[in-house]
């Protein structure tokens, strides 16, 4: 009997809206009037039995049981006095004459609706609407039934949603009212009732629409008004698979922005640069913002070693989206020229990835499951000697060999075929004032070399609740998020010869050796040959990641074009990591099992308040913001080691039981980041727009001659389709922008810029008394502050054929000076290394961006998604009038018989991650490698690609889709450092040898020497992911809907690259931000096949 | 209106909180963080920096320390082969010891940080002190600073030769150290030594007990006494005469004599043992060092000869030259280990898991690339016998400075000065009589070189005596097969000036030749 009453609400906001409103009631007259009034009023029969009750609290007795409504002046009822009525079956008239009856107030029925007012006062109703019926369906493109559409009466609050065959009715509105017909992923539709009472509704997709809202930073903006360069991806172009990070999910898919996964270890981290490095020595990492909250990615926890006397465990840092479930991200936004990323300041100048979680809405609750399964393989293994060819080529150099028979691969011994899992459940839902979203997910996923594997449980809440007519809105958004890591072993950040790493010793550990002896104990080969199986039961590095990230936000439009918002947020990361060597390995060689644990939390809190500007005086809109924002970041760390156990049982569990414990080590840190900022955007007639932003950042970080900066930004773009001149068909939309602004980045460590002392981690003895020992450990900079890039950008958006293709073409130039740069202090000195700001960078490139809806038919559909960028990167300069910054030798050469050798410069006039040393022009007639120029050390390769591309297409027809992903580069280098360690005879016959060490012709008297040979070319080709989809007809079901797909992961790889894989960052010690394109023994990448579900009812 | 009200505390709280916390404050909080202006208010405050300088001098005499390493690499008493199983081997080692070192030595990249890093913390505290309001009451210990210091750039002159001479706490990047000459460093130390030992407390005053291992008078002058003895080397001119009274101040104190044995200097209980001069403290179970000298050079069966909780890395060697100088009975043999090996009870073969049993050959393959697992001799001086280890780090105190070294420097410098033969002879058979080596009857240079050799094998002396007396230039051995023309190579009596630090300072010369 009730339909959705908007009009009413509840009876308090109801009373207060007739007070606002002045009694200025809108009644809807019915064209059936006479007939439908006298009836309903006729017929119902209603019990009133009250005593001493107000008039208003019969109203309400009397609107329970009926479809009434009264209308009336709260101050004209509120005066009366209570009145007494007990009335059975009485008709309403009967019932209202006897309770009006000396209050001097009279009464009208129209229809339901009753108006009380006082006798003789004029009528209230200013506008006489007719009441109207209507009802109808609502429908996508292809026919199908759209449940859940919100259905709204303009100009008013009056809505309703379509149930699940996609029927919706209303049972009064004004017969000439519009509705609004609005859906997510759908372009809302207006349809005038015309006095009809059946209005069918098909809603068409949004997909590549320019009405699309995309999150700019502290806001959101119609990406038609945007100024800057911003790319977004919303959850539909994600790619599907398992085991699947956030960073994955956009991989390859926009332009300018390169994501290569640092290894194919489950739960490592994502190398992404936006426009290129900026930096040489500072992070080159974007900004994270996740729903508003600036994640610092440069605390403790992200690098996740703090120290250890044993090597054996790598330092991949955590990846700080580590917490994200996949699912639940809604979009994913990144700000990438100055105008957009001037916003966050000094925090601005490596772009800002702003991540936005999925949120309630309104309508029936809504459960979402997805599950998802796969298995993986090696996409490659090394080529490298089997036992037969050892054997052989150990004879025939007439060495000593210790045969015990075999003919193994020890690659086929450490990599298995692995298994992932994950299951995901959301429950949605929401009313009109409130809605929510709740999730739930859990995967597994074994890496596929033995004894590593990573389980992700998150969870999230996100609250969204409205009070005062949507004036007020509250959002609050939490997340917890844990991963466990299980890591084989894989440190390639050992130099010296002992516990290398599984890899290594894959590669190089004895062919001819079984695994285990006659015993069933590992076959090792002392003292430095350990046992590559034994790796993965009797070294253990497990890893628990624990994340929480919270925010409220309030926004309160207390007066119109005026909103006041504030934003605390909440960020705690902690990370417990355990490792241990088995008494029996020998890696432990002397600690009779060894134990480190550390433990490194940190926490970030923020506190924003912001002030923004709403209006439109015809032409003109200005929608304009400023804030100002704290946020204070600390975080500790604790190590302890302890060895000497008596059984394997005890390890970190309980580490009473070892006989020597070293002595733990302790640090802590703190930084604040106060700013203030604000931004304008103005728009005339949708034409020309202008976006004006400026932020002033403190830190703490920054030395005292510069605790603040200042970074400026403005952008200009000129809709040119918009204006009356332009007529074209081809080029339905056009728009051209450009952009200038500074950022910076203030990735420049904790305290760098003071004069600090140490206590050390070991002491000294005098007279059999342990003296603590105090040392300087940071020498004063008064100068240090922030990176700054200045960086111009000029655009066009375009849009062709109707905008079934849509398009972006940039330019940009981007200046970083100050560079932050760890200089070599010369010596003598305490202090090896010292940050300073010198020198300067150059990148500039160009990006493009096409999107094209090539084929929208009712069974058929194909979609496709091409992007290419340029970036050309150039050190300028690495001095300044105070400091002299020299060529810097970076990335230096890693494993036996290469340390000391560096394989990059950085020198001004070249890129970043510029190769230099001998020209390797062959053999002699001796196998001796021969260089030319006598063996001078030029330059050799780069490290950065001339071009990186990404391609996306989708087909679609009927329920079927099938869609793929590529990216790739080209004109790139890579020192391949793991052949350069293998190529060699000098190896023979402790170190097996790659095949090429044979057949290369090299002798065995050559020595292993950094050159060109090891410098490849890492172009690629790779394709992503392939996805068959289908989706499930649900009509009739108690499914809202169902899809299944299958999908591979890295199918294949096009490549002349002779290592496992191009894509590669190897992290090696000491030299703070990895350089670019190295590969010293990388961790395998993964193929994988996954089979997955989605469900909804 | 209830809600109304709370609506409108909310954003009023909101904006109370605001307030509040709202600032421009930037003042950093520094954890765990001390500043050296507010610091160094007393002398245990001090001493925890002066001992910082100490510990990093003691990375000199590491067994796996460049320190150490490339005062013996070169010589014909340390050599450090490849190993056919796959065992440890440093690049660039080869180069020094086939005396074709060049700049781009990673050891010497090493060894040069090592020895700069002392220096440079030297300085820092050095400043650090005497700008404390508290300064007077330092003045031993800047004494000991300015000693550390110097050591520092003695053996940076010992090395490299001309190096940059600087004392200030922290290089200025726009005005860089310059390189100065060889003499002027000599003269530096010698200064510097000599300032330092007038402040410094002597071995007779102090309570050995509560002082040791702190540098004393004493300590100096034998230092002084090396630097002296080296005088023609490093600034060609001959200080024998001051090498005679620096090593007659040391004798005179009367404080120190001769131990039994060469090994009783080594043991894990050598605090405070009379016939060492100067040491470097190390007790791995309080996080202080480690002696890792067996870890390095033993072969892995010695695990089972001494019931270690590790197999020993069958690293450093020696051949046959320098056991051939050995005279049967001489007692120092015992500190090697050459041919069959047995437990420690001298009967029972050490044998492998086939019962095969270890026997120790001299290096065979020059090519180094693939020697067997028992080529190479072995010198253990520090003993695992009574040492508590922690993993492979054994409690033996690093030895710098011993007795005998003071009494064959003596010996040298009177036999150079033409003075007192009789008393030289006396000194020198006092040292080879406590091995029981048969006495001597009359000396010469090569004598004392050679007993040197034997004495100090592997304390890191080898390299410089070798130049003083000329043989490491003039003789070949197993490493050092092929010299290209003996005479014109003196210029390997320097090492390079690694070329990173060319690099990050300009204004340094590299050396002849390099």
């Amino acid at each position: 009997m009730k339909m959705y009453r908007i009009i009413l609400g509840d009876k308090g906001s109801w009373s207060k809206k007739m007070r606002i409103m002045k009694l200025t009631v809108i009644l809807l007259l019915g064209s059936f009037i006479a007939m439908s009034a006298t009836t309903y009023s006729q017929n119902t029969k209603l019990n009133v039995s009250s005593k001493n009750a107000s008039l208003i609290d019969i109203f309400r007795n009397i609107e329970d049981q009926s479809e009434f409504y009264f209308y009336f002046n709260k101050e004209d009822v509120k005066s009366k006095e209570a009145v007494s009525v007990d009335l059975k079956d009485a008709q309403i008239n009967v019932i209202l004459d006897q309770v009006l009856s000396n209050t001097g107030l009279e009464y009208k029925i129209i229809d339901r609706y009753v108006v009380v007012k006082e006798k003789g006062a004029p009528d209230p109703a200013v506008t006489m609407q007719r009441v109207h019926k209507v009802a109808g369906k609502v429908t996508d493109s292809s026919g199908a039934t759209l449940p859940g559409v919100s259905v709204v009466q303009k100009g008013t609050t009056n809505g309703t949603l379509t149930d699940s065959n996609g029927n919706y009715s209303f049972g009064s509105v004004s017969e000439n009212a519009t509705l609004v017909f609005s859906f997510v992923g759908m372009k809302s539709l207006e349809v005038s009732i015309a006095g009809k009472s059946s209005v069918n509704a098909v809603l068409v997709e949004d997909s590549f629409g320019i009405e699309e809202v995309v999150a700019i930073g502290y806001g959101t903006m119609k990406k038609s008004d945007l100024t800057g360069s911003v790319a977004s991806i919303n959850s539909d172009r994600f790619q599907l698979g398992s085991g699947l990070t956030p960073q994955q999910l956009m991989k390859g898919s926009i332009s300018g922005v390169s994501i290569s996964q640092n290894s194919g270890k489950p739960g490592g981290s994502n190398t992404i640069r936006v426009r290129g490095g900026t930096s040489i020595s500072a992070s080159n990492e974007p900004l994270y913002v996740i729903d508003g909250v600036p994640i610092s990615t440069s605390a403790g926890v992200s690098s996740s070693k703090l120290s250890s006397t044993t090597d054996y465990f790598d330092e991949e840092p955590v990846d700080p989206l580590s917490s994200l479930n996949p699912n639940d991200i809604e979009s994913i936004n990144i700000l990438k020229d100055a105008s957009s990323t001037a916003i966050y300041g000094s925090r601005g100048a490596n772009g800002v990835i702003l991540i936005t979680t999925k949120r309630g809405k309104v309508g029936k609750t809504q459960i979402d499951y997805n599950f998802s399964t796969g298995f993986s393989t090696a996409s490659k293994q090394l080529d490298v000697l089997s036992g037969d060819a050892y054997r052989s080529i150990v004879n025939k150099l007439g060495l000593v060999l210790d045969d015990k028979g075999d003919n193994a691969n020890w690659q086929d011994r450490i990599e298995r075929t692995a298994a992932t899992t994950s299951n995901f459940v959301s429950l949605t839902g929401g009313g009109e004032k409130s809605n929510y979203r709740v999730s739930l997910g859990y995967s597994d996923q074994q890496g596929i070399i033995k004894g590593s594997d990573v389980a992700n449980f998150n969870s999230r809440i996100n609250l969204t609740h409205t009070e005062l007519d949507g004036k007020l809105k509250i959002d609050v958004n939490m997340s917890y998020g844990q991963q466990s890591t299980d890591q084989a072993p894989v440190s390639n950040t050992v130099g010296s010869e002992m516990g290398s790493s599984i890899l290594y010793e894959a590669y190089v550990f004895n062919p001819t050796y079984p695994i285990y002896d006659a015993k069933g104990n590992y076959y090792n080969v002392p003292p430095y040959r350990v046992n590559p199986v034994s790796y993965t039961d009797e070294l253990l590095d497990n890893r628990m990641s624990t994340k929480f990230l919270g925010n409220i936000s309030a926004s309160y439009n207390f007066i119109k074009p005026l909103t006041f918002q504030v934003n605390g947020g909440y960020n705690v990361n902690n990370i417990d990591r355990n490792s241990y060597i088995s008494k029996n390995n020998l890696l432990g060689n002397g600690y009779n099992g060894y134990v480190s644990m550390q433990k490194l939390d940190d926490y970030s809190k923020l506190l924003e308040t912001i002030l923004k500007y709403n209006q439109k005086f015809g032409k003109h809109a200005i929608d304009a913001m400023a804030g100002y924002s704290y946020q204070y970041f600390y975080d500790e760390g604790y190590h302890e080691g302890a060895s000497g156990f008596l059984s394997d049982a005890f390890k970190w569990y309980s580490i009473q039981a070892a006989t020597s414990i070293e002595i733990p080590t302790s640090y802590a840190e703190c930084n604040k980041l106060i700013s203030m900022y604000g931004r304008a955007n103005y728009n005339y007639d949708d034409r020309y727009l202008v976006t004006a932003t400026l932020r002033r950042d403190g830190s703490s970080r920054f030395g005292s001659d510069h605790k603040w900066g200042l970074f400026p930004s403005a952008a200009l773009s000129w809709r040119i389709s918009k204006e009356q001149f332009y007529k074209s068909n081809v080029v339905s939309d056009l728009k051209l922008r450009t952009s200038y602004g500074v950022t910076g980045s203030q990735e420049i460590g904790n305290y760098n810029s003071l004069n600090t002392l140490s206590a050390s981690s070991s002491g000294y003895i005098v007279g059999g008394q342990k003296i603590t020992i105090v040392m300087p450990s940071q020498y004063a900079n008064p100068d240090l502050k922030w990176e700054e890039t200045a960086q111009a950008d000029i655009g066009v958006d375009f849009g062709l054929l109707k905008d079934r293709i849509r398009g972006s073409l940039d330019w940009y130039s981007k200046k970083t000076s100050d560079l932050l740069l760890s200089i070599d202090v010369p010596s003598p000195s305490y202090i090896s290394k010292q940050i300073a700001n010198v020198g300067s960078v150059r990148n500039s490139g160009i990006e493009l961006t096409l999107n094209a809806d090539l084929v929208r038919s009712k069974d058929f559909g194909w979609t496709a998604v091409v992007n290419v960028s340029h970036n050309s990167n150039k050190v300028l300069s690495l001095s300044n009038s105070k400091w002299v910054g020299k060529n810097m030798q970076t990335a230096p050469c890693q494993g036996q018989g290469l340390s000391g050798s560096y394989a990059q410069l950085i020198m001004p006039g070249q890129p970043l991650g510029t190769f230099y040393g001998k020209l390797f022009t062959g053999f002699d007639s001796n196998g001796l490698e021969q260089y030319a120029n006598n063996g001078a050390s030029q330059v050799i390769g780069c490290a950065q690609p001339k071009l990186s591309y990404g391609f996306e297409t989708t087909f679609s027809y009927k329920n079927w889709s099938l869609s793929m992903n590529f990216h790739g580069t080209e004109g790139n280098d890579i020192y391949n450092c793991t052949r350069n360690n293998q190529a060699y005879l000098s190896n023979l016959p402790g170190r097996n040898v790659f095949v090429e060490a044979v057949t290369s012709g090299v002798s065995r008297t050559q020595a292993k020497v950094f050159s060109s040979r090891f410098i490849e070319d890492g172009s690629f080709l790779r394709m992503d992911n392939l996805t068959l989809g289908y989706n499930f007809k649900t009509k009739n079901t108690f499914l809202s809907n169902a899809r299944a797909y299958v999908s591979a992961q890295n199918l294949f790889c096009l490549t002349g690259y002779k290592g496992l894989d191009p894509e590669v960052n190897s992290e090696i010690s000491g030299t703070g931000t990895a350089p670019l394109g190295i590969d010293y023994l990388s961790y395998p990448k993964a193929r994988t096949f996954s089979l997955g579900i989605n469900v909804s009812f | 209106m209830m809600k109304m009200k709370t609506y409108k505390i909310f954003i009023v709280v909101a904006c109370a909180s605001l307030i509040g916390v709202s600032c421009t404050k930037l003042d950093e909080v520094t954890y765990g963080k001390l500043s050296p202006t507010t610091y160094y208010q007393n002398e245990t405050e001090a001493l925890s920096s002066v001992v910082g300088v100490y510990s990093l001098m003691a990375n000199f005499y590491a067994a796996g320390g460049d320190g150490w390493r490339i005062g013996e690499y070169g010589t014909d008493e340390l050599f450090c082969p490849g190993r056919a199983s796959g065992g440890w081997y440093d690049g660039g080692v080869d180069q020094i010891m086939t005396h074709k070192c060049t700049a781009d030595n990673g050891r010497m990249v090493t060894a040069w940080s090592t020895i700069f890093q002392e220096i440079g913390a030297a300085n820092a505290v050095l400043a650090s002190l005497q700008s404390s309001p508290k300064a007077d009451s330092f003045k031993a210990m800047i004494a000991e600073i300015r000693a550390l210091r110097a050591f520092g750039y003695y053996r940076a002159m010992d090395w490299w030769g001309n190096v940059p001479i600087f004392t200030a706490a922290k290089v200025d990047a726009t005005n860089l150290p310059k390189t100065n000459s060889r003499a002027d460093v000599y003269k530096f130390v010698v200064d510097e030594f000599t300032a330092a030992a007038a402040d410094l407390p002597s071995i007779t005053t102090i309570t050995k007990a509560s002082y040791y291992p702190r540098f004393t008078k004493e300590t100096v002058y034998t230092a002084l006494a090396e630097v002296y003895l080296n005088a023609k080397v490093y600034a060609g001119v001959d200080h024998s005469s001051d090498c005679l009274t620096m090593c007659n101040n040391v004798i005179n104190t009367g404080q120190y004599a001769l131990q039994a044995s060469v090994g009783a200097c080594f043991l894990a209980t050598n605090e405070n043992n009379s016939e060492v001069i100067s040491a470097f403290s190390v007790d791995p179970a309080k996080g202080v060092g480690g002696n890792q000298y067996i870890l390095y050079a033993q072969p892995a069966l010695d695990q089972k000869k001494y019931g270690l909780g590790f197999g020993p890395a069958n690293g450093y060697c020696f051949d046959k030259t320098a056991l051939n100088r050995y005279e049967t009975g001489d007692a120092r043999l015992k500190l090697l280990e050459y041919g069959p090996q047995f437990y420690l009870d001298g009967v029972t073969p050490l044998a492998n898991t086939s019962g095969v049993q270890l026997n120790l050959i001299t290096l065979v393959d020059p090519t180094r690339m693939a020697a067997a697992d028992n080529e190479g001799f072995r010198v253990l001086k520090y003993s695992p016998v009574g040492a508590t280890f922690t993993s492979y780090n054994a409690n033996n105190d690093y030895i710098m400075y011993r007795y005998s070294n003071v009494l064959l420097m003596k010996a040298e410098a009177l036999l150079r000065l033409g003075q007192d033969a009789s008393t030289a002879l006396t000194l020198v058979n006092q040292v080879r009589q406590r091995s029981n080596c048969t006495p001597w009857t009359d000396l010469s240079l090569t004598k004392i070189e050679e007993e040197r050799a034997r004495e100090f094998i592997w304390e890191s002396s080898r390299r410089s005596d070798m130049i003083r007396f000329g043989t490491y230039f003039t003789n070949t051995w197993f490493f050092k097969q092929n010299v290209e023309n003996p005479t014109s190579d003196g210029w390997r009596g320097i090492y390079p000036i690694p070329a990173i630090q060319l690099t990050n300072n300009p204004n340094l010369v590299q050396n002849p030749n390099y």
